[in-house]
């Protein structure tokens, strides 16, 4: 009893995505075709919820065959866009060549690790496709939109408790977080519009497509970043082996994997970009970032994380240090001095020793909260992550040594320390983080920047064993080596 | 790798043998299953053992939850000093995980259950640890266990027995609790864990531990290889030790899979949403939907018991489209917000609560009245609909 049409819906959004990346970077090969296909996820929801979006702010109706047919316009247009790939002469096999030539260990250990991961993704579908509308925030702040939207099959607007109650025609609804941001609402929306009604399974199938696309894009990252196809499906496998996504796909109706496939993307292509020099990596991070700010309010600091992540792959050394002092210092001014700023149609900001208020961010106070121990004992002594965190602190460490002469490894570096500092800076010295033992918040908060952390491993390991500037045997063809003459590259 | 874990093992055994003084346990008390007595199970000895085929409906859960079953299986009246025990083991078969037992004892002059332990799902049946209880002291006077869940799940006790603490025992604990199952449940989202909780040595814990001595113990041994060796040593024996963990979760999950095929596979999506714990409240949510006039009404939700969230929140997404309003228990707050046409939903509401149908006044003591009309019942809520003039 599976709900073909939600499929359909999920798949069209899908390869219209595939078809757009195809056109951005058209090569072949299994890296890019993994790139292509898991990157093609994000883009291609990415630009459906946008299509749906924008018929709600043009006050047109809710029609699937509208947004069916321009996702289809879109993946033919791209389609006949998209130059012809050819194999550059010389190029390495890829991951066919590689396995005709590698040692029979190695590429039936490739297989068991494939069929492990496909295993996995049947086994969480599984769940995700039985088991009707669970997990508790679900229903109460994810899905009464999508539901009623689609119920109705009009654009019904939420409002706050007050709101409600001073408007006498009763026409908004109200819930308990009837501000948060409206990405996952209109995924789910999406993948029923087919139906045209609440379906309490169907609303689920993209949590399945989205960890699916996101061991395509880690696999994908991994390849482009000069690992072997079998050191990627080792990335791949380590991705969705982690029980805490497990969990967050099989009990579908969080924004949380969202949040951290988009972190994740956005993190791959700043790498990418780095290792390759190809602004167009950068370009489509800068997306993905943005897409991060609609689905989650810390998705708006997670964007802010990334693009200063984006920035440093465009400058050397020496100017990232200047920049990171001038940052610092300008930070040390703003809450010495304390700054308070109302920016119209954007909203207050407001920094200053007691506090911060951001717009759409929130107001929070400085406070210390002795949450340190119950963090650490989340991430290290629970069966959650498996040995994630112990293996992050040490490749962390690892490069450490390498910031100064290798741009892939610093940048993958940069990107867990500011993402580490931004989820601690939260927890431990802001108002929010005192709520943190009663709400259960730690696994959730900590998924983007797991995400992130698988994403940057393949990042430091390669530029670790000096694969950095260099082409692996079986390595991703389409992008340059650096050291290839006339390549590009992003330092200067 | 393997160094590792004996390495980790040895000096687990040795903390456990310094800490509790024996390698291995004395002799074990033992309670057979067929000594057992029934209470609100259907149950017959069978060699020694007690075979469950089914089980009394729990009358005490609360209503707007799925009816679930629960039985007690009591020792009898005994005298046992239990300082010397440490832990219990359960020696049972349980067909599904969705039945849950929990060791429970009573201590003098008490008639309630003085203490009580959950029992996890565990091939070849759970060791629990109930010496951390305050009430698992001096004498209790009687020792049994509780079956909750479904009602026809068939459960069978061979025996239940109580081990002095020992090394080899401190293991066999460990050991359960690392291999135990817990099916999904409502903290899942936020947290995931499979074993000890509070106590004993978390699984991953052991593994980093393990894994950082076997990494030590390779180091040591290749002093004179390459220096691409002594870093992909490492590498790789991280990745075993964490090929072992996703081993571990990978059978949880199966166990899991089982579970949710066996239960979901042949229903549709109605039946499916039959079988969760909530069923009730959506039951009542669509009666409500069909009892209005209007599919979009305004609906006031106000409760008895504003500390039960699950059943306000869930209520009201059931409810939609309608237009619900949770006003938790200020009943007096409708009759200035509501008008002729809209509806409220009554959770849990208090014994004092008052209506009265020849005046069609509904009344709350000390918190106000209004003019409704009743237009649905069921045992945890009422559906009034509001009418006019306000008395």
């Amino acid at each position: 009893m599976i709900e073909s049409t939600t499929i359909l819906a999920i798949g069209l959004s899908w390869t219209c995505g595939f078809m757009l990346m195809r056109a951005a970077f058209p090569d072949r090969g299994d890296c890019s075709i993994a790139l292509q296909l898991g990157f093609g996820f994000f883009a291609g929801m990415a630009l459906t919820v946008t299509l749906i979006a924008g018929l709600r702010v043009f006050g047109l109706g809710m029609s699937w065959p509208l947004i069916a047919a321009l996702l289809i316009l879109f993946a033919v247009v791209a389609w006949v866009i998209s130059p012809s790939a050819t194999a550059a002469p010389g190029s390495s096999p890829g991951l066919l060549g590689w396995l005709r030539q590698a040692p029979s260990w190695q590429t039936m250990l490739f297989s068991v690790l494939l069929a492990w991961v496909l295993a996995r993704l049947l086994l969480i579908g599984l769940e995700a496709g039985l088991r009707p509308l669970f997990p508790w925030d679900a229903w109460m702040h994810w899905s009464p939109k999508a539901r009623l939207w689609i119920e109705t099959g009009q654009w019904l607007e939420f409002g706050s408790r007050a709101a409600w109650l001073g408007d006498p025609a009763r026409e908004t609804y109200t819930i308990r977080n009837w501000s948060y941001p409206e990405f996952v609402p209109y995924v789910q929306l999406w993948s029923l519009m087919p139906l045209g009604a609440w379906h309490e399974v169907a609303f689920g199938y993209a949590w399945v497509a989205l960890y699916a696309a996101m061991a395509l894009m880690v696999y994908g990252v991994s390849r482009g970043l000069g690992l072997t196809p079998l050191a990627a499906i080792v990335v791949a496998w380590i991705l969705v082996s982690i029980p805490f996504l497990h969990v967050h796909v099989a009990l579908p109706g969080y924004a949380d994997l969202w949040l951290g496939g988009y972190v994740g993307a956005s993190a791959g292509g700043i790498l990418l970009a780095s290792r390759s020099g190809d602004r167009r990596w950068l370009a489509l991070a800068g997306l993905m970032a943005l897409v991060c700010a609609w689905i989650k309010v810390p998705g708006l600091a997670w964007m802010l994380v990334l693009a200063v992540c984006a920035v440093s792959t465009l400058l050397d050394s020496r100017r990232l240090l200047l920049l990171a002092a001038a940052g610092l210092g300008l930070l040390i001014f703003v809450f010495a001095i304390g700054v308070d700023i109302t920016v119209p149609g954007l909203g207050r900001i407001a920094a200053s020793r007691s506090g911060i208020q951001l717009p759409m961010i929130g107001a929070y106070e400085w406070t210390y909260n002795p949450v340190l121990d119950s963090v650490w004992a989340h991430l290290t002594m629970s069966d959650n992550w498996h040995l994630l965190w112990p293996v992050v602190a040490g490749a962390w460490l690892a490069a450490i040594p390498m910031l100064g002469e290798r741009s892939t490894a610093r940048t993958a570096w940069l990107l867990l320390t500011l993402g580490a500092s931004f989820l601690l800076l939260a927890l431990l010295f802001t108002s929010r983080g005192a709520e943190l033992e009663v709400t259960q918040v730690t696994h959730r908060a900590f998924i983007p920047l797991a995400v992130l952390a698988v994403i940057c491993l393949p990042a430091i390991w390669n530029a670790r064993k000096g694969g950095e500037g260099r082409a692996e045997f079986g390595s991703c063809e389409p992008i340059p080596s650096p050291t290839e003459p006339g390549a590009p590259r992003l330092e200067t | 790798m393997f160094a590792g874990i004996v390495v980790a093992l040895s000096l687990f055994l040795l903390i456990a043998w310094s800490n509790s003084g024996r390698l291995f346990p004395g002799e074990a008390l033992r309670i057979e299953g067929a000594d057992l007595i029934p209470v609100g199970a259907t149950a017959r000895p069978a060699d020694g053992s007690l075979q469950i085929s089914s089980i009394v409906v729990n009358s005490n859960r609360p209503v707007y939850l799925r009816e679930e079953g629960s039985a007690f299986l009591r020792s009898g009246p005994l005298y046992l000093e239990v300082a010397p025990y440490r832990f219990v083991h359960c020696d049972c078969e349980r067909r599904s995980p969705m039945t849950r037992m929990s060791l429970v004892w009573q201590q003098a002059g008490t008639g309630e259950p003085s203490g009580l332990i959950e029992m996890p799902f565990v091939p070849g049946g759970a060791f629990v640890d109930p010496a951390g209880e305050a009430t698992w002291a001096e004498a209790v006077f009687e020792i049994g266990l509780l079956v909750e869940g479904p009602t026809d799940e068939p459960v069978t006790v061979h025996a239940i027995e109580l081990y002095p603490d020992s090394a080899w025992s401190r293991l066999r604990w460990q050991g359960s609790q690392w291999l135990s199952f817990r099916p999904w449940s409502h903290t899942s989202i936020n947290s995931v864990d499979m074993g000890a909780g509070e106590r004993g040595m978390p699984l991953a814990v052991f593994a980093v531990t393990s894994c950082l001595l076997a990494i030590a113990v390779f180091l040591l041994l290749s002093v004179n290889g390459s220096r691409r060796n002594r870093v992909a040593g490492p590498v790789v024996i991280v990745l075993l030790f964490w090929l072992v963990l996703d081993l571990r979760w990978t059978g949880v999950q199966l166990i899991q899979a089982r579970v949710t095929t066996e239960r979901h596979a042949s229903l549709d999506v109605a039946g499916r949403v039959d079988l969760q714990d909530y069923a009730p409240i959506v039951r009542f949510a669509d009666q409500v939907k069909a009892a209005m006039e209007d599919e979009r009404s305004v609906l006031f939700i106000v409760t008895g018991n504003p500390g039960n969230r699950f059943l306000m929140e869930r209520l009201a997404f059931e409810l939609l489209p309608a237009n619900p309003f949770n006003l938790k228990n200020r009943f007096w707050l409708l009759r200035r917000h509501s008008g002729d046409g809209n509806y409220v939903v009554l959770l849990e509401p208090p014994d004092h609560l008052a209506f009265d149908a020849d005046r069609s006044m509904l009344q709350w003591p000390g918190r106000g009245r209004v003019c409704a009309q009743l237009v649905l019942e069921v045992e945890f809520a009422q559906l009034y609909r509001i009418c006019s003039p306000q008395p």
